[in-house]
């Protein structure tokens, strides 16, 4: 669903992405940690073609991601790490403006927004602006807007941060449906404990250069996911 | 502390203004280029302002009244810091995005006050200097200028803004007392502002009947204002006339209402910066949703963004307001433009009001902020499929709905009064449309060239952003060409030629901001 080849993305005359090469099949679940700076979100901003790279190949569903844009955002949906969404418009517009610009037929939109709405618990305040929500209600308006179209491929930049725990269950269940129907996942994520339980597979990443790839179980061996990331992260 | 808070406020207006020289992504050539432009500018306003003073200046030089001078020019100073600096004044004082950063570090509450509006005073000097440095030429070339009056101009020009800055905080204060007790926000600042450009204009359109009245009773008119604004007239004869008393009272005069503006906004600030508006929560009723085009979902979302931004609206339909007062003026008074304007020959009509439309469709710009203005929320834009041409598209029919209507409506009503022959009447059509389509794409260019996405308020990019000046530079360098060109020309070969020519040169112009915009500004916006 994924394929990333030999990326390498500089700024400056700093490496953030050093020859990265990683294969997300459909049906997984892929976590991507590493430390504050590591080039987790430069990644993600690069496989979701917002962000230009220097080398390298990257194909979402075998389209790649520089040749035709604009195919591969129709298959996917990326939630950054900062839900900064649009102030101006309520909750129900900025969703009807996505839903718009994805062409999701009426009926559909009504349907989708209204189902995922309600396992969020945002309905009764979609009539709200946006700039009365709190950093939470951004997170979920961020992600229900991102399974609108029903997405194959879900590019995901710390996506628990400022849920709550029930929000955070029904992200979860979300995202294991997503993949039991063929599609993929590949998130970011500081809290380990999530990305050992809800992965299938991990990979970590130090400087720009991928240190560790494979299942969760290869990765952390009979360690846990966290004792694996400190051992690495101090070579 | 002082020091370190005005100095990251002074930054983050240079930065808003010239990110891409600091990023070093702009050459030398261009930064000579645009700096050069900034002081052929600076000297143009100049020039005009001091072509006003100097009018004044001839007929009062040697005299006792020489003091009308500064009396001009210090009313000129004020109203423009007054203008230029009270949404401002709002936005940072009371709007600031870094206002609860700021609050929750220990940073006393007179200290953030101090730096802003010491900042807010570096602005009003800026716009007064633009003012005293012609008045300051005027006087020297007319009258005697020494060494103390050299002394207490410069000690005037430092202390009228502050006159300005604590007239500016009192609007602000109330604008925000006001709007802290409503529950819209936006409604209220439109209400505002709609009063506050109504008196504007009340001043503009009798400007020319009060520098009249100045000019023939220059000493009652000073009377009038010792008695009823005594700092404007001590300003000008601290100046002329520089007494202990003039100058001590001159002091009292702006440093006193300064105190009193920092007292009341001390008292006042925390609490209306801390103060949550009492928003009503409407409570969302499932109800059918309207489908649209991907394109008009983007001409909406641009449209809906728009409004929802008093300053953006205000800042861009300067243009539009004009129209319209110019479409209602002609039909209203139409038939007696020339005994209104007796001085004017009446061939020259159609070309004088086709440039004062061409004026308007030009500071009708959206576009130049537009890009900016996506601001932390440009990852939104950049991850929908829909292409950069689509997304820069309906940023421009943006302008050109917001700007084409009335100015139709005010060249229709033109022609019509005028009753002028076909191809002038194509003319004074044809140029102020072409001059409108002009500044939207132009304005995107620039805002291309100089996107700004890190701000702190929506003021910063919209009224001081570099793409910003850069368009309103590009406006004005074209006003001074089609001027230059009137000049030179229309007795040689006539106006209707010289309209021609114009119409071709803004044509080659919008043709060659579109192919630059086709040819590199997409990538470049792509590359943002």
């Amino acid at each position: 669903m994924l394929r990333i080849e030999h990326l390498t993305k500089t700024y400056g005359n700093k490496k953030a992405v050093d020859d990265l090469t990683l294969h997300i099949a459909p049906g997984e679940i892929y976590g991507f940690i590493g430390h504050n700076g590591a080039g987790k979100t430069t990644t993600i901003k690069a496989c979701c073609g917002i962000l230009q790279f220097d080398s390298g190949e990257i194909a979402i569903d075998g389209i790649s991601i520089k040749d035709n844009p604009l195919e591969c955002k129709r298959r996917l949906a990326y939630i950054p790490d900062s839900p900064d969404l649009y102030d101006f418009l309520s909750g129900i517009q900025y969703l009807n403006f996505i839903a718009d610009i994805y062409i999701i037929p009426q009926n559909v939109r009504e349907e989708r927004i209204a189902k995922y709405a309600e396992m969020f618990a945002l309905t009764s305040d979609l009539a709200q602006p946006i700039s009365a929500y709190s950093h939470g209600m951004k997170q979920k308006l961020a992600i229900i807007s991102a399974l609108i179209h029903e997405p194959k491929l879900m590019l995901l930049d710390e996506p628990f941060v400022g849920l709550d725990p029930i929000a955070s269950h029904t992200l979860k269940s979300l995202m294991r449906e997503l993949c039991d129907r063929g599609g993929a996942i590949f998130f970011s994520s500081h809290v380990l404990e999530v990305v050992e339980k809800l992965c299938d597979k991990v990979a970590i990443i130090r400087s720009g250069k991928l240190i560790a790839a494979g299942t969760t179980d290869e990765v952390r061996g009979n360690a846990s996911l966290e004792d694996v990331f400190l051992e690495l992260e101090e070579k | 502390m002082l020091r370190a808070l005005l100095a990251t406020r002074l930054k983050s207006l240079w930065f808003s203004m010239f990110s891409r020289m600091r990023q070093g992504k702009m050459s030398g050539v261009k930064k000579i280029a645009i700096g050069l432009f900034a002081i052929y500018v600076f000297a143009a306003i100049m020039f005009s302002l001091g072509g006003m003073l100097y009018g004044i200046a001839d007929a009062v030089a040697g005299t006792a009244y020489e003091y009308l001078i500064f009396l001009l020019a210090g009313t000129m100073a004020l109203t423009l810091s007054v203008l230029g600096s009270v949404f401002t004044a709002q936005k940072h004082l009371f709007d600031a995005s870094d206002n609860e950063l700021l609050l929750s570090m220990p940073i006393p509450m007179p200290m953030i006050l101090m730096s802003r509006l010491l900042m807010l005073w570096m602005l009003n000097q800026v716009y007064t200097l633009l003012v005293m440095i012609a008045a300051a030429v005027v006087y020297a070339l007319t009258c005697t200028l020494t060494l103390v009056n050299v002394l207490t101009l410069i000690l005037a020009t430092l202390l009228l803004p502050l006159l300005a800055l604590a007239i500016s905080c009192l609007l602000a204060f109330i604008f925000e007392l006001i709007s802290s007790k409503m529950h819209s926000k936006t409604a209220i600042t439109y209400i505002l502002t709609a009063v506050f450009l109504a008196a504007y204009f009340l001043v503009i359109a009798r400007a020319d009947t009060l520098l009249k009245l100045l000019i023939e009773k220059g000493p009652a008119f000073a009377e009038s204002i010792r008695r009823y604004f005594p700092p404007l007239y001590l300003f000008a004869v601290s100046i002329t006339m520089p007494t202990f008393t003039n100058v001590a009272l001159l002091i009292l005069w702006t440093v006193l209402p300064m105190v009193l503006a920092y007292v009341l906004l001390s008292k006042n600030l925390l609490n209306l910066m801390t103060t949550k508006k009492g928003a009503r929560k409407i409570v969302y009723r499932a109800e059918s949703l309207k489908t649209r085009s991907p394109s008009k979902a983007l001409l909406n979302r641009e449209w809906k963004r728009f409004f929802t931004l008093p300053i953006y609206v205000i800042n861009s339909t300067f243009g539009v307001i004009l129209e319209a007062a110019l479409a209602a003026g002609l039909l209203l008074k139409g038939s007696e433009l020339t005994s209104l304007m007796p001085e004017l020959p009446v061939h020259l009509f159609p070309a004088i009001v086709t440039a004062a439309l061409t004026f308007m469709g030009i500071v009708t710009c959206t576009t130049a902020a537009s890009i900016s203005l996506e601001g932390k929320r440009f990852w939104i834009l950049r991850m929908l499929p829909v292409t950069p041409w689509e997304i820069l598209r309906a940023k421009l029919n943006l302008n050109l709905l917001v700007g084409i209507p009335f100015l139709l409506l005010a060249s229709v009503t033109a022609v019509f009064v005028l009753r002028v022959d076909a191809a002038t009447a194509a003319l004074m059509i044809a140029i102020p449309l072409t001059a409108q389509v002009f500044a939207a794409v132009f304005g995107l260019c620039a805002n291309i060239m100089l996107p700004r996405f890190e701000w702190i308020n929506e003021a910063v990019v919209i009224k001081q952003s570099g793409s910003v000046m850069l368009s309103v530079l590009g406006g004005m360098g074209l006003a001074f060409f089609g001027y230059a060109m009137y000049g030179l020309l229309l007795d040689v070969i006539g106006s209707l030629a010289c309209m021609l020519i114009f119409e071709g040169v803004l044509l080659v112009l919008t043709v060659l901001s579109g192919v630059w915009l086709a040819a590199k500004g997409i990538k470049r916006f792509e590359a943002l």
